[in-house]
């Protein structure tokens, strides 16, 4: 029998010294219910807008189908902003705001290990088809500009934008708001330019006939489906990962980081390095291999 | 260190249906889990029993439907086209949204969310922890599970019925050509739904594991249960999206032309399929392997020792976890595979044995000279540990490719599978709710009608499925509602065996609700367990109060290893 003995669960309160001698337990919530009931008006839309439901009282008609998918969608975002205010509210309850963060960050690496998983479905994909189908590539003309220098310049883009984002990460870690907000900005705008260019690209591509459902010269349009899917899914989190980047310097803007808690930026920041790591993943994929 | 009692306590906000609405109580989630899983079972139980009662039709036999095409009668058959009883509501199509639905129902909403549910009460108990790392997260991941069901469950009621492509929804089959219907979309988003939920709860509980273990409480110490559940998250964590990405390349395939999945636009089904089985080969241990850590706390209680070999037992649970990633494709021996991709899978599978093994072993050796109480949840420990030896044995002639070859397709699949499921994890989920649920609601369930369940459950599990292994050896193909006349007498003697598991499982859900009544526990440990083993969950009340411990186990704990 070891001699260890057991010391109470809060380890808060023995760790941080007074103060903490109440058992702190989370306080009821109603806003994952509303959370989830977004996310159970949504669906039933989508499949009424697809023309599913018909024959149903209301969802029959597909009209009602997309006002109840964009209902669902806006109690969804609702119930979300309202669980993040109401945690931002009740930070100060927690017992042990140094393991909070701890565990907040761990809860974004698996998260981001999760999305990686997603990701690695459709780096799969490619790389099957690359070794089974020799037809399965990018359209064959070489006047077509796939992987032209709009691709490469995107990409020193979104890299350069991965670097003033660690800056505005370290500034605000050490309290150094106005080179953060600069740094924040920079990197919001890259990200943007990014995103507009693949934008760019993409109306380039569908104008020559390389759609997501075609390629040109009557090739296997599997290529397509994969292209537009990988990029399509990459620029969403582009996208995810600016409003976070945003979201983080607002709060910066309202003093939420002066007490050198800053794990919204710290997971903004993560985030976008795992844009950018898949990003780098994608276009050797997409452009050097294929 | 103050005294406990006398800290005060935050009082709760809401009373009644709200409480329980906004809860973020992981013993109370857990519980909505345990009845949200017990009404699905039924559900699914019940889609079964359409099954095996269409099976047992002597009129669903190919000759009998072959005479009484010839003499203008009609056979006695639920599913066929134009007599059948359901030919109204679709026939054989029905049939085949049963199988479908069955398997979906209990594989997404039964036995994963079955052992997410305990994990839920009773993993922060045994780490001493007051909840969750992430408690509202928590809470979504129950709710998500709702509109996943009702998403699938409404399916039957739209043009077209549910989806009918099997629970596996291998391209073209479950393309628009072949199920035009919406079911198939409401099955995919269903399946996107349970995917968030999953892995939500499988984030919270690598970080509840990870930071909240009471001090003191080393990894080298940690429950083996806990363990398990943390293995099984990674799991979950990993595999999930790809479970995604695949039914999102059929949602865009089916609705948007996309042709990830078309050979004849260049797309491969084949692809499909490895990206499926990269998690549903991952899932049948996200189903099973929470059970095995699990059975190991009823094993030793019951035995009045302590668990024998713990590290062996982390070890082997790590081992199947990581294994279980690299040999997907034994589900795909007869697709075409290269001779060495074949080889490779074959042995990759057959090395799993080994960790199971060691497990299978350890339980033994766990009994072995122990003082044994053949208490319900041990009668189903040791009925789980016959049952599933029986099912990996059928798993190990599967994972051979030659006889994967001819047993492919054929009831001896059914068989091993519900052998593993059923007589595996199902006859887990019993046995730690006979083991746990005093200290979940503060009431017993019967002893003595326990028993009769155990016994009902055991001769139907063997009468069901290890009779199916002999009707697929012999030929019967499976996801089939006609049969020939051979296979008539095996299949009356499996749908036997279902009515007594049928028999055996609501008997226990009324057991469940009778045991509100009866008059509440009024020790923290009525299995004794702690005479030998001290676990943090018996050394609180039952049901332990909203903060679970008023101050940590005044126990020291023990080395699990010894
Ligand atoms: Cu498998």
């Amino acid at each position: 029998m070891s001699a260890s003995s057991i010391s109470p669960p809060d380890r808060g309160a023995e760790e941080h010294g007074a103060g903490h001698d109440h058992i702190h337990l989370p306080p009821p919530s109603i806003w994952p219910l509303v959370t989830a009931l977004g996310l159970t008006i949504a669906p039933f839309g989508v499949v009424s807008l697809l023309g599913g439901l018909s024959g149903w009282p209301l969802l029959g008609h597909p009209s009602v189908g997309l006002l109840a998918t964009l209902l669902g969608l806006a109690v969804f975002l609702v119930g979300l902003m309202a669980w993040a205010h109401q945690n931002i509210v009740e930070k100060p309850l927690a017992h042990d705001p140094i393991q909070q963060q701890k565990d907040l960050q761990l809860f974004v690496l698996l998260f981001l290990v999760g999305e990686l998983a997603a990701f690695g479905a459709i780096f799969g994909y490619l790389f099957y088809m690359n070794a089974v189908d020799p037809s399965f590539g990018p359209p064959r003309d070489p006047d077509f500009p796939y992987g032209g220098p709009l691709a490469a310049i995107a990409t020193f883009l979104l890299l350069s934008s991965s670097v003033t984002g660690e800056f505005a990460h370290h500034a605000v870690t050490h309290g150094r708001f106005a080179f953060a907000r600069l740094m924040l900005v920079l990197t919001l705008i890259l990200g943007a330019v990014f995103l507009a260019c693949q934008g760019f690209e993409w109306g380039e591509f569908i104008q020559r006939g390389f759609t997501p459902l075609a390629i040109p010269e009557g090739g296997m349009s599997s290529f397509a489906a994969a292209f537009y899917t990988g990029t399509g899914f990459h620029g969403l989190h582009v996208a995810i990962g600016l409003v976070l980047l945003f979201l983080a310097w607002m709060r910066m803007e309202a003093g939420a980081y002066r007490d050198g808690r800053t794990f919204s930026m710290t997971a903004a920041s993560w985030y976008w390095h795992f844009v950018d790591i898949v990003w780098v993943l994608l276009f050797i994929t997409l452009y050097v291999f294929s | 260190m103050t005294d406990a009692t006398a800290l005060p306590l935050p009082a709760p906000r809401y009373r009644g249906l709200m409480d329980w609405l906004t809860t973020t109580d992981h013993k109370k989630i857990g519980l909505m889990y345990f009845w949200f899983v017990v009404i699905m079972a039924i559900v699914g139980g019940a889609m079964a029993g359409l099954i095996r009662v269409q099976l047992a039709m002597p009129g669903a036999t190919v000759e009998a439907l072959q005479q009484a095409a010839l003499t203008g009668t009609t056979a006695l058959n639920l599913f066929s086209d134009d007599t059948g009883l359901f030919a109204d509501w679709g026939g054989r199509h029905l049939y085949n949204q049963l199988v479908t639905m069955h398997a979906s129902i209990m594989i997404f909403f039964v036995l994963i969310p079955g052992f997410v549910g305990f994990a839920n009460y009773i993993v922060p108990l045994m780490i001493g922890a007051r909840d969750m790392a992430f408690p509202k997260m928590n809470a979504l991941g129950f709710w998500l599970l709702i509109p996943a069901a009702l998403l699938q469950l409404a399916s039957f009621f739209v043009a077209g019925g549910a989806a009918a492509s099997g629970w596996t929804a291998y391209p073209p089959l479950s393309l628009k050509e072949f199920s035009a219907g919406p079911g198939q979309d409401m099955w995919i988003l269903g399946v996107h739904l349970v995917g968030v939920s999953s892995i939500l709860a499988a984030i919270n509980f690598i970080v509840t594991i990870t930071s909240l273990r009471a001090p003191g409480m080393t990894w080298g110490k940690l429950p083996l249960f806990a363990w398990a559940t943390y293995f099984v998250s990674i799991i979950q964590l990993v595999a999930t999206p790809v479970l995604a990405a695949a039914v999102t390349m059929l949602l865009l395939d089916r609705n948007f032309g996309t042709t990830f999945t078309k050979a004849s636009q260049g797309g491969d089904p084949v692809l499909y399929q490895h990206i499926f089985w990269f998690y549903s080969h991952p899932a049948v241990y996200i189903m099973i392997l929470p059970g095995f850590g699990a059975i190991s706390h009823v094993i030793a209680a019951f035995s009045g020792k302590r668990v024998f070999g713990y590290t062996g037992m982390v070890l082997a649970i790590g081992v199947i976890s990581f294994i279980g990633f690299i040999v997907w494709a034994h589900h795909m021996f007869t697709v075409g595979m290269p001779l060495w991709a074949q080889a490779y899978f074959m042995y990759g599978s057959l090395v799993i044995a080994v960790p199971t093994g060691i497990k299978v072993f350890s339980w033994l050796a766990t009994m072995w000279g122990g003082t044994l109480r053949f208490t319900t949840a041990m009668k189903f420990a040791c009925g789980f540990i016959s049952m599933f030896v029986f099912g990996g044995f059928g798993g190990l002639f599967l994972a051979l490719t030659p006889i994967d070859m001819t047993l492919h397709d054929s009831y001896f699949v059914v068989g091993h599978f519900h052998m593993a499921m059923v007589g595996g994890s199902v006859m887990l989920l019993f046995a730690m709710t006979y083991y746990w649920w005093p200290k979940m609601t503060g009431r017993m369930l019967c002893e003595r009608q326990g028993t009769w369940i155990f016994w009902l459950m055991l001769i139907g599990i063997v009468l069901a499925f290890m009779t199916m292994h002999v009707t697929g050896a012999l030929g019967m193909a499976r996801r089939v509602p006609v049969y020939f006349k051979d296979f008539l007498i095996l299949n009356h003697i499996s749908t036997l065996g279902y009515v007594l598991t049928f028999i055996a499982s609501l008997w226990f859900v009324v057991d469940l609700v009778r045991s509100y009544w009866r008059p509440p526990v009024t020790e923290n440990d009525p299995w004794r367990v702690n005479d030998v083993q001290q676990s943090f969950e018996w050394a609180t009340s039952c049901p332990p109060p909203a903060h679970n411990f008023d101050r940590i186990p005044p126990i020291p704990i023990l080395d699990p290893k010894r």
